[in-house]
């Protein structure tokens, strides 16, 4: 494992948020790169919930998964849920982490339970990227 | 590989409380000048008392070893000659991988103390067994590669 492609639909949460604690976790030594299908942009209540972990998610940009060089990845890691995650080429090895997506346009959710979705999906993401440590 | 560089060594296990302790203090005794070396877990704790002992008791002082966490070492990018895994295979324990890196992985089979059974005479006396079968694969590990 020395590049980890992150992927989901729109590269503006989970893959963003994995990103983000993938380089902090790892530091230097994996190249990590995020991207969607549909990218859109970085959603903000990521950017705070990564902001508790002091890292700094508002230099991202969602970018789209034809952009990535498959020859920069080894290991691709999709985080869909229900949606159908994006299609990548390439030889690189495979792992799938269903996450659910923590946004939502639901108007019934406060602001602190859409922070307290974002908390739970960034702390699996974590969890699953410490356990890549072990083999 | 030169005579003049040193060799750096990484000890892994799952919490850095005893097994990776016990190879550091060793091969910091036995390899001298030649290594650089440090040890590492995936879920750092508090230093195991019995190794303590009985590193004592071999004529190491080991009490005031702090455990690291591996993820302390990916993020300060250091880099390694080998890293040696000294995490139980027979019982399928997993232990931390060290990943981007050219290092050579060498895994080398201890049980975990933790699963250490009876009084606690009994579980020093394993303790015992442990660091010796430990500096012996540490000897022969040293005459192998120099």
């Amino acid at each position: 494992m020395k590049s980890i492609l992150f992927l989901c639909v729109a590269n503006s949460a989970r893959s963003q948020m994995a990103e983000g604690l993938a380089r902090n976790l790892f530091g230097d030594r994996v190249r990590v790169q995020s991207a969607g299908s549909e990218p859109s942009k970085v959603n903000p209540y990521a950017i705070e919930v990564m902001r508790e972990k002091g890292i700094d998610l508002t230099t991202h940009t969602s970018k789209s998964v034809q952009t990535i060089d498959p020859a920069t990845v080894d290991t691709v890691i999709t985080l869909c849920a229900e949606e159908v995650c994006p299609v990548f080429l390439g030889k690189a090895t495979r792992i799938h982490w269903p996450i659910d997506d923590p946004a939502s346009s639901d108007p019934a959710l406060t602001r602190e339970q859409m922070i307290q979705r974002f908390r739970v999906a960034r702390d699996r993401i974590e969890e699953r990227l410490k356990n890549l440590a072990l083999s | 590989m030169k005579h003049n560089d040193q060799i750096r060594v990484l000890f892994i296990c799952n919490e850095n409380a005893a097994r990776s302790q016990i190879a550091e203090a060793i091969l910091k005794q036995l390899g001298g000048e030649r290594f650089t070396v440090e040890s590492a877990g995936f879920e750092p704790g508090p230093v195991n008392p019995h190794a303590v002992r009985a590193m004592h008791e071999a004529g190491i002082d080991i009490a005031g070893a702090k455990s690291k966490g591996v993820f302390e070492l990916y993020r300060a990018g250091r880099a390694y000659d080998f890293v040696v895994a000294v995490c139980d295979k027979v019982t399928g324990e997993k232990c931390p991988i060290f990943p981007g890196m050219r290092s050579q992985r060498l895994d080398w089979s201890f049980p975990d103390p933790t699963t250490f059974v009876g009084s606690e005479t009994a579980k020093y006396d394993q303790m015992l067994e442990l660091r010796d079968s430990i500096r012996a694969r540490i000897v022969d590990w040293l005459v192998e590669i120099t």
